[in-house]
Parts: structure tokens; sequence; C-alpha cells
């Protein structure tokens, strides 16, 4: 596969530099507004599986930017996990709790204008940095968004390559960050057992009653069970089309 | 033209991907849904349809019923589309595509035969490291990530059912929604592992260089390495289609499923993107456990079984494994349909006991077997 790396350098072609072919510009344009557009609806739409589907289709658009940066692993990983995994449980919650359309949160008192005021012109300023940086004249930050030219190294990006990093120098952090889910999953597990252990309460029968709660035995139970069985295989359920 | 097409890998990959889906997938499902209808009456004691038939003047073609799948599809093409009055018209309108797609795109990474030798045709490949200067794949995508793209994609077909519960506002179809991705989920992951053991047996996730390590002796093929894995597999896999035994997610005969609102074609694709599902399935199967395009004892020269040859030209070699690797799929299409009509439908808790269970910690039994026996076998390093 050919790499599409040199993509990125046409936010700024000085003579000398590659630039981008067309395929890959139209490309990023697309995934990118894809990726912008998608998370953009997932904050403002009322209904919620709308915001749901919304933002799977900005993780498609971050998934296609992987693929452009030659990252095929983390393409695949970004749409097997998030999109197919973690977002279909999202679906999924929502289903269940079916909540009524609410209107999105809002900000109401003076602290919660003051935070989007304050991630707003923080936004912007690093918007403005990084614009400014990549314009004509750029100095450091420039020469570190400036992407190499030609191919990736040998393997780059293989599902060889990211194991070998796993299991070799990043071992560590990937193992740790594995016991930090399984906690996750073990506290769950935990938090919805506790319910259901509280609702056993012993009942005392007044002597020779008999608990109708339990299941009698009764021989012509056997029977009829006998019985059941033989209607059921008869009725073996073979509508269909 | 051969130059041409050989320069432009996408449009090689574009007319392989037609001729893959329009010349074998589609008429394969077409007319599985025949065959279903016909082995199911068989084996029920009763006729199934046999009565479409095409008149042309005096000339009455009957063909035991086969012609049943155009009179259908002509039949949904025409009928009422319905949208229910208060459903969500945008998701009940994506809901079949999102069914039906992801399977189809995932079928680019099936390699359906071996490689094609441009300009040797019709000469006897004795040396093919040297001889093939200038291939043709057949498979659409060779992808270093092979089975990951394929899993990616699958976990994607949940959102076709539970968006189509979702959207039609009814109850009945919003809890076979729920059922639906339920029962996806929890075997999406056994699926997964299950295949683990055979990839670290091949030491590679792409479809093509997996069907090459099993090699043309069916001795080192997947099903005989990895025979629980096989197992697990296939029944995760019947689950994931969603067909019965699993079929609770639509029950059909009784409690009705996720696209009870839906009508015409629209029901149709669902329809449709079950039967591709138990090609896929049957494809993918081949591919990790029964050789592939692989054919007993055929290398690139031809036949060879203890000391007996028989040479035969490229084309030759080629064209025997495309129709093995056809036979290959009809036969667990058939598998699959005998399963269906064979096995009474799983309780929920069944289904759940036995996807979580059972199935789930023998895929990881045998991952760590597997990975023992790996490891014994390349000397503990």
């Amino acid at each position: 596969m050919t790499s599409l790396l040199p993509l990125l350098s046409t936010a700024q072609v000085t003579p000398g530099e590659v630039e981008a072919p067309l395929g890959p510009q139209v490309a990023f344009w697309v995934l990118a507004a894809l990726t912008v557009v998608g998370a953009m609806l997932a904050v403002t739409r009322r209904n919620l599986i709308g915001a749901v589907m919304s933002l799977v289709a900005s993780f498609f658009g971050l998934a296609g930017l992987y693929l452009l940066l030659s990252a095929h692993f983390l393409a695949a990983i970004q749409v097997l996990v998030y999109a197919g995994g973690i977002m279909v449980l999202f679906v999924f919650v929502v289903m269940v709790l079916n909540q009524e359309e609410a209107e999105p949160w809002a900000l109401r008192h003076v602290f919660g204008l003051a935070l989007g005021v304050a991630a707003a012109v923080y936004l912007a300023v690093r918007l403005g940095q990084l614009l400014w940086a990549a314009g004509p004249g750029g100095g450091e930050l420039a020469s570190r968004l400036r992407i190499r030219e030609g191919a990736p190294p040998q393997g780059y990006g293989t599902v060889a390559a990211i194991g070998d990093y796993f299991f070799t120098e990043f071992l560590f952090p990937f193992e740790a960050v594995s016991i930090l889910l399984v906690i996750a999953v073990v506290g769950a597990v935990v938090l919805a057992r506790t319910t259901v252990a509280k609702a056993t309460t012993v009942y005392e029968l007044p002597p020779g009653e008999v608990d109708l709660r339990q299941p009698q035995h009764d021989a012509r139970d056997e029977v009829l069970g006998v019985l059941g069985h033989h209607a059921q295989a008869a009725n073996r359920p073979g509508g269909g089309h | 033209m051969l130059e041409f097409l050989i320069e432009h890998t996408w449009l090689q990959a574009l007319i392989k991907m037609a001729l893959l889906i329009l010349a074998f997938v589609m008429p394969l499902a077409s007319l599985s849904t025949w065959a279903e209808r016909r082995q199911s009456a068989m084996m029920q004691d009763r006729l199934g349809p046999n009565r479409a038939e095409l008149r042309l003047g005096s000339i009455e073609l009957r063909l035991w019923g086969i012609l049943h799948f155009v009179a259908d599809a002509l039949k949904m093409v025409f009928k009422e589309d319905v949208v229910p009055a208060r459903a969500n018209r945008f998701l009940f309108g994506l809901a079949p595509i999102l069914a039906i797609a992801p399977v189809i795109i995932t079928f680019a990474i099936i390699p359906f035969g071996s490689d094609l030798c441009v300009g040797h045709a019709f000469e006897v490949l004795r040396d093919p490291a040297s001889m093939c200067t200038s291939t043709i794949p057949l498979q659409v995508a060779r992808i270093d990530q092979g089975f990951l793209f394929y899993f990616a994609l699958a976990s994607l077909a949940v959102y076709g059912t539970t968006l189509a519960g979702w959207a039609s506002y009814n109850k009945w179809s919003l809890l076979g929604g729920l059922r639906a991705s339920s029962q996806m989920m929890s075997y999406e992951v056994t699926m997964g592992l299950s295949l683990m053991g055979a990839f670290l047996i091949y030491g590679t996730l792409e479809p093509h260089a997996m069907v090459l390590a099993q090699g043309p002796t069916p001795s080192s093929w997947g099903i005989v390495t990895q025979p629980l894995a096989f197992f697990i597999f296939l029944t995760a896999a019947i689950a994931e289609t969603k067909r019965a035994p699993f079929d609770l997610p639509e029950g059909e005969p009784e409690i009705i499923g996720y696209f009870v609102e839906y009508s015409g074609m629209r029901f149709g694709i669902f329809f449709l993107a079950e039967f591709v599902e138990t090609i896929f399935l049957a494809a993918v199967v081949t591919t990790v456990f029964l050789g592939g395009w692989q054919v007993p004892w055929l290398y690139p020269d031809g036949f060879h079984l203890m000391g007996w040859t028989l040479e035969l030209p490229h084309l030759a070699v080629v064209l025997i494994q495309l129709v093995v690797w056809s036979l290959k799929i009809i036969v667990l299409c058939w598998l699959q349909l005998l399963i269906r009509w064979t096995l009474p439908r799983f309780r929920p808790d069944q289904l759940m006991r036995l996807g979580w269970k059972q199935l789930l910690p023998a895929s990881l039994i045998n991952i760590v077997v597997t990975a023992g026996v790996v490891l014994a076998r390349s000397g503990g390093r």
C-alpha cells in the first residue's frame, strides 16, 4: 500500500516539499468534515439515539484519518472497540432507559457560563497557535508539524510491529491499563450484586400448613411431564417461511 | 489490457469485488433461500415450493421450483413500502443498509484462489517464485490486519438490527432489537477469541497467508490443528447470524422480532443479509479451518501424491482451486441449513449460559493450550 503520509504537508507547501496527491487530499477533507460534524451533532442532537449515531459517524471519520496516516491497526481497533463495542453498549443503554427527549444540558448558572467561556477561549487560543505556527515563518511547532516525506518505515502500523511494542518496550503500561479495566469490571459486578443479596427473608409457617410456594411432588406431574414432552416433540417449531 | 489492470490495483479490486459479489455471493444467497425451503420441506415430509415455472409458449420450465426466488424477489419489490406513522424515518431507512453493508464489504478479505501468474496461463509452473514476476491476487484486499478488519465490520452489524427495532416505534420490535444486540454482543467475544489459536499457529491475521500456511496437505489444515476452535467458532458464528437454534431475536413462528414493521424490499434486505451472512460464515470457516482454496495434494505445478505426479497447466490449477473453494462453501452452507432445521430454539437463559459459561471458557482454554504448544514447538524462545 502506498504511503499517504505526505498528505498533511498541504498545510504548508514550500518549494522542495512534495505536494500530496489529489485523492488523499479529498479523502482528508471529507473525513475531517465527517469527524467534526459528527462530533458536533453528537452534542447538539436532542434525540439520544441520533446523538449516539452521530458519534459513531465521527469515530468512522477518525478511523479513516488513522488510515491516511498508515496506522492501519489503530484504524481497525478504533472501529472495533469504539464504534462496534462501546457505542453499541451506549445504544443498548439508551434504548433500555428510554428517556424522554429532553433539552440538552444548558448553561444556566454563572459557573457553567464561566466554564464554557474558558473552554471556548482555550480552544480558540490553541487553534490560533497551530494555524500561526503552520503558516509562513513558523517556529519550533511548525517543524514538529511538518511531516516526513516518503514511505513510512518498513512494517509501520502492522499488527506485528504493534505487538512487538506491546510485549517489549511498553509491556508495563499495557498490563497496567488492562488491570485498570479488570478493576472497573469487578467493581461493576460488586455494585450490581449487592442489591440482589438483600431480598431474602425467612418466613415461618404455622404447624400443619403446607408451603404452597414450594413445588409439591405429585405423581400426576410426572405423567403430565412425559405427555408434555411428547406433545412438544410432535409440535417442534417448524414454521418459517 | 492486462498490463493496465496490473498497474491500476483499484480497478482490479473493483472488478474482483463485482465478480465475487454479483457472480457468486448473490446468486448463492438467492438459491439458498429456495434450497432452505425445499430442504426444510424434505426434512418435515412435505413438498415445499415447487410450482414456480417459466412459460415460454408451449415450453414449461419448472426446474424443481428453483425460479421461486425470482417470484419472491418480484413480489417484494412490488409490495407496498409501509413506514409506521411515528417511526424515525431516517434510522428506519438506514437500518437495513447497516445490516447488509458490513457483511458485503468484509468479503473483500476472502481469498478465493491462488495468485494468477500473468503470462504463464498455459504453462506448468515448475518454479513459481522465479517465473511469476507479475501476479493478480484472487482476493480483493490483501491487508495486514485481515481478520481484525472482519471483526471490526462484523461488530457494526449489530446497529442494523438494534436500530431497526428502535426506529420502528413498536414495543415488540424494540424488544426484538434488544434481544438481538445482547445476543450478538455476547457471541462476538467468543467468536473473536476462538480464532486466536489459529492466528497463533499460522502466525498471521492475513487470510491469504493463512491459506498458504495450511498448504495442500489436509493434515495441516485448521480443522485438524484447531478442532475445538472449529466447533466453538461455528457455534458462535451461527449465533451471530441469528438463525435457528439461535433465532430468538426474530423468533418468526411466535415472538416476532426487530423487523416486524418492515415490509417489501426493506424486509427483503434483512432477509438477504441473513443469507449473505451464512455464506460469509462458510467462507471464513473455509479460509481458517478448511484450507481456503487449497485442494488436497494440488501444488502449483499439479497433483503430487505418494510419488505419483500429474502435471497441470497454471490455468487448470487455478480453475480447480476455484471450483473446490466454491464446493467447500456450498457444503458449509448446506450444513448450516441442516443445523437450522434439526435443532429447536434455545431459551434466552440457555443462550447466555452457553455463550458466557461454556463457549467463552472453552475458547480461553484453547488459546492457552495452543500458545503452550506453539511455544514448546518453537523451542521455548
